[in-house]
């Protein structure tokens, strides 16, 4: 043993500055009392990037460049969203109106009508009217006299044309001595004889040119008559076109007269007066039903007056109504509409045909074709969460493809799954220009862009909304600002400058870096929320520093049953942590649980046994699946280190395995992998490692030590369990020096360290760790390329050259045998 | 007379085939609000028919025109036998729709002259035959010049207008060869007479309006046309009128 490794070389790593635990805000540096004294901040900052994405989405016009948001939630991206966009919106023109109306040659496909603002309404109440007064002025004019003598003159000509025949043919028969006689099946013809029909036994006693005669007289007039009978239904059906066409001619001239008035009400709108003609054209041709509707409501109604009919509500009459799909009301907001749907449903999403059962069967028509948030939003923005329209099955798909055709299309779900087959309509597709808006995370976005080809063709924009801004004065006082606002708008006090900087100091803590302030004010709201909840009841105007931070431990304590509960354990030696001593082969390494919003750290014993082998590395939690891959890659790492850190001459003879002890969760992540690889040096070196220390960090291959998440838990929950066992002065908390610019600590720690009674040290490379944690020099390879014998790398260097040794033994040994046998 | 909902009227419908019988139904369903109380139904089969019906010496044309082999002797009995049930199905919907009583007989028979035999215990007598159209015709009464006591009139112009067709009157004291004609040009739903008052009051009458106007007559007084036949027991006698 050198004098050097004599020494105690972990006092050569000297603990990390208190200053540097917890850089927390000073409120003599914001410069005012309370934020009632700051000018409010609207909007958000440190965002400018996505605020310029999202202004350019709602600038661009083509139809491609819709919008992805992404960003964690409570960073205020839906709220800015609908901020920027709701007065963007109001700048724009308001969009068309759209409706469907009936289309007569075709009743499955309906007709869709663009109609100017607020036309849409004015035109379905003007069919109703139209319908409400033909009801009327056609039942009264087919019970006018003129319709009904006009009606009768060509009925009883025709009647008459029929009846003539029948009669001439009737005088001839007569004038042959032929008998009509009516059967069942119709009508017979039979020869008279001196008054009397002629029988069968008769007939035979004739001579046989009577016999003929009446034969052919029999078989003529039987032609005769089936010729005039067959002209009956051909005179009808001319009787009818006859009625039919005083019919046109009547009513056409009552529907041209009312339907005059509605053109003249939608004057130079070339579609309503398309549509009106076609109305025209139908109702002439079936006047009849206003005639059967107004009597079976005059039946039904008894006494009541023809003027409170509305026949528009009769079912019969809804060929004639225009269901509205998008229209503006008199109180509706100006501009262009920014529409969200918070349940993005196929349904809900493009619209949906209802149907309706009807004797057993369902049926539908162009009335029950509902409007969705895509017709709603037509012309303007529409607002949908990423994550529940991808939840929502076939929405995303279609959504996919309205944007491509640029047109709105019904189909429901079973239609797209061919699942019912029922009658159904094809609407007319309505052309779409709208822009659609999706706030997802970011994972969500980088799912869209590696599986769905088309995802970047049709969201060509995104605007990733920051987590954190560079904390700075400047950002600081601008946060003062936000938080202000925020309180106010809120109605909550005002927040002094001491609580300002606590809760600066809180978002340090979320941001995980102590140069930096989180964005997520969703949090930070939560917290002035509460913390004014407790500034009333102190009787406070304003939020002061304790408020915050007794926020801060109420929310803590709510959440930290299981922690307790895993600290209890530990130190009632359930679960096994030494934070005295030293032992072999076993360091405390740290872990973050993390339950919904809230993480803690906890220690967890690592140990690691290691003997004669063939290089052989075993990962105890992966064997059994409770290790994740980032874990498995952390300890292959390991394998990797000790292979070519020591014994570079003779075969890597090795058989360890390490085992996080007394768990029975999950392990995952690399950011043990440091605490694993000094517990397999302190194995294969035998020198005890110190239990004081808890250890985290990742390492690669070349020994340096790598940053890792949870800094500030790992280093918490360890301080936590020394504190409850009592702290010695000699414990502490090993991190890769690269997470020093992350630590924002409780202050209470701070306190301890400041003290003397707790340390955290920061190491770059596993060779300042084993110095911190063996007390001894770890080594260098000197001129001869060997490492001091009595060095931590020296003696983990010979055990390892003994195992390859013995190994060479163990296989001159076992050749003989071999050949013997 | 023709005053709709009094009085306890009996009336006969009589026809020789389901579709004359239908006719008169639809005329008979339209006549249910005239004090009708009792209806009954006769169905006449006139089985000289079956003397007539030979390949050389007769015809038979549907009334869609279309030229038919004569049926067998069996084969009319189960035509007969069809029409019969068909008819008395409808007569008794109609009664059980209207709350009226009714009875139905089928009988062999001249399905004029039998028939107004059979009537003399009824009110009125509405004779089936099977109009030349589906549209609706006139009703035509051949009635007093002055509108008379008769109700014939009244009747007829009742009648239209529950038809929503046209009424035309006929003088009574025309020659029985002009109405003959007249009606024989007519397009008709109906023709009401009135067998005590009017000029047609014999079965041989009867049945040349009856082939003259094509469409079911309906017989006023029909108690007073000369009988040949008696009512079966099946046929219930006119009320007590005390």
């Amino acid at each position: 043993m050198t004098d050097s490794a004599q020494t105690d070389p972990a006092n050569r790593i000297e603990p990390i500055a208190t200053d540097r635990l917890r850089q927390a805000c000073d409120p003599a540096s914001l410069g005012f009392a309370t934020t009632a004294e700051l000018e409010p901040l609207e909007g958000l900052i440190g965002q400018d990037r996505a605020m310029e994405a999202i202004g350019l989405a709602a600038g661009m016009r083509a139809a491609d460049f819709n919008l992805f948001v992404q960003g964690p939630p409570g960073t205020g991206r839906r709220a800015s969203v609908d901020t920027f966009l709701s007065s963007h919106a109001a700048s724009l023109p308001e969009p068309d109106d759209w409706a469907y109306v009936n289309n007569f040659d075709a009743p499955h496909r309906p007709r869709a009508l663009r109609l100017p603002p607020g036309v849409a309404r004015r035109l379905k109440d003007e069919m109703e009217d139209v319908v409400d007064d033909l009801a009327i002025d056609i039942a009264a004019l087919f019970e006018s006299d003129d319709y009904q003598a006009a009606n009768r003159t060509i009925n009883e000509e025709f009647g008459e044309q029929q009846e003539h025949a029948m009669s001439e043919f009737g005088d001839k028969a007569k004038a042959e001595n032929v008998a009509l006689m009516r059967t069942p099946m119709g009508i017979m013809l039979a020869a008279i004889k001196d008054g009397e029909v002629v029988k069968t036994d008769r007939f035979e006693t004739l001579p046989e040119a009577e016999q003929k005669e009446i034969e052919e007289k029999i078989g003529r007039l039987q032609s005769e008559l089936s010729e005039i009978l067959r002209n009956a239904p051909k005179l009808d059906r001319e009787r009818r076109r006859r009625i039919e066409a005083l019919n046109a001619e009547m009513v056409g001239e009552v529907v041209s007269s009312r339907l005059r008035e509605a053109r003249d009400a939608f004057a130079g709108l070339d579609p309503v007066q398309e549509y009106l003609a076609t109305v025209e054209e139908d109702m002439t041709g079936n006047a009849e039903m206003f005639l059967a509707v107004m009597q079976q409501q005059q039946q039904a109604d008894g006494p009541f007056p023809e003027s409170v009919h509305k026949a528009h509500g009769n079912p019969m009459f809804q060929r004639y109504m225009v269901n509205v799909m998008v229209t503006r009301g008199e109180d509706d907001a100006r501009g262009a509409p920014l529409e969200t749907e918070d349940l993005p449903t196929l349904d809900r999403l493009t619209g949906r045909i209802e149907h309706a059962q009807q004797m057993g069967a369902l049926i539908t028509n162009f009335m029950m074709i509902k409007p969705g948030a895509l017709h709603r939003a037509n012309g303007g923005f529409l607002v949908l969460d990423a994550r529940r329209l991808l939840s929502e099955p076939m929405a995303w798909p279609a959504l996919k493809q309205c944007l491509q055709s640029e047109s709105i299309t019904i189909t429901s779900m079973g239609e797209r799954l061919s699942l019912v087959s029922t009658t159904s309509l094809e609407p007319d597709p309505i052309p779409m220009n709208l822009r659609v808006v999706l706030i997802g995370d970011r994972m969500l976005y980088a799912l869209l862009v590696t599986l769905d080809p088309d995802f970047g063709d049709l969201f060509k924009l995104q605007a990733d909304f920051e987590e954190s801004i560079e904390r700075s004065d400047e950002s600081q006082a601008l946060f003062a600002r936000v938080l202000g606002e925020r309180a106010k708008r809120d109605g909550l006090r005002p927040v002094s400058a001491g609580g300002v900087a606590r809760l600066l100091d809180e978002a340090v803590r979320l941001a995980e870096d102590a140069s930096k302030l989180s964005l997520h004010l969703g949090a930070l709201g939560d917290l002035l929320r509460e913390a004014d909840h407790y500034a009333e009841q102190s009787r406070r105007d304003t939020i002061e520093a304790e408020d915050v931070e007794r926020t801060v431990r109420q929310a803590d304590r709510r959440a930290s049953r299981i922690k307790d509960r895993m600290r209890e354990m530990v130190t009632r030696k359930t679960i096994l942590i030494d934070t005295e001593g030293a032992q072999v082969g076993q360091v405390n390494g740290l872990s973050v649980i993390g339950l919904g919003g809230y993480r803690f750290g906890r220690p967890a014993r690592i140990t690691a046994r290691t003997r004669m082998g063939s290089g052989k590395l075993i990962d105890i939690e992966r064997e059994v699946e409770l290790g994740g891959p980032l874990h498995s890659k952390g300890v292959l790492i390991l394998s990797g280190y000790l292979s070519s850190t020591y014994a570079l001459d003779v075969p890597f003879s090795l058989q360890a395995s390490l085992v996080f002890e007394q768990s029975y969760g999950g392990v995952d992540g690399d950011s043990a992998s440091a605490a694993e690889l000094f517990a397999l040096i302190s194995s294969l070196s035998g020198l005890p490692l110190d239990q004081g220390f808890g250890v985290t960090g990742s390492v690669n291959q070349n020994g340096e030590v790598q940053a890792i998440g949870g800094v500030n838990e790992k280093i918490e929950g360890f301080f936590e369990t020394c504190a409850d066992r009592g702290l010695t002065g000699r414990q502490g908390v090993i991190i890769p020096a690269a997470n020093v610019d992350h630590l924002m600590l409780r202050q209470d720690v701070v306190d301890a360290v400041r003290d003397g009674k707790f340390r955290v040290i920061a190491i770059r490379s596993i060779d300042e760790g084993l110095a911190v944690l063996t007390g001894r020099d770890p080594g260098a390879r000197g001129e001869d390329g060997a490492y001091p014998a009595d060095s931590v790398n020296g003696l983990a260097e010979a055990r390892l050259r003994g195992f390859a040794e013995q190994r060479l033994k163990f296989a001159q040994s076992a050749k003989p045998a071999e050949q013997g046998g | 007379m023709a005053a709709q909902g009094t009085g306890h009227r009996r009336i006969l419908v009589g026809a020789g085939s389901f579709a004359d019988a239908r006719a008169a139904l639809a005329i008979l369903d339209r006549l249910a609000g005239f004090g009708i109380s009792d209806i009954g139904g006769l169905f006449l089969e006139d089985r000289g028919m079956m003397e007539a019906a030979a390949p050389r010496m007769s015809a038979l044309v549907s009334p869609r025109g279309a030229i038919r082999g004569m049926p067998s002797r069996q084969g009319l009995r189960l035509m007969w036998q069809s029409d019969a049930r068909a008819f008395r199905e409808q007569l008794m919907q109609l009664a059980a729709r209207r709350r009226l009583r009714w009875s139905f007989e089928r009988l062999p028979g001249d399905p004029v002259a039998d028939l107004c035999g059979a009537a003399q215990s009824w009110d009125w007598l509405l004779i089936g035959h099977l109009t030349s159209s589906r549209h609706t015709g006139k009703v035509v009464g051949v009635a007093h010049e002055d509108g008379g006591p008769d109700g014939v009139a009244d009747l007829a112009g009742a009648l239209a207008r529950s038809l929503r067709s046209g009424a035309e009157l006929i003088p009574d004291t025309t020659p029985e060869v002009d109405i003959l004609s007249r009606l024989g040009r007519l397009h008709a739903a109906a023709v009401v007479i009135d067998a005590a008052t009017g000029p047609f009051r014999s079965p041989a009458q009867i049945r040349a309006l009856l082939g003259a106007a094509r469409c079911p007559v309906l017989v006023l007084g029909a108690g007073r046309l000369p009988g040949l036949v008696e009512h079966s027991t099946q046929i219930p006698n006119p009320p007590d009128p005390g």
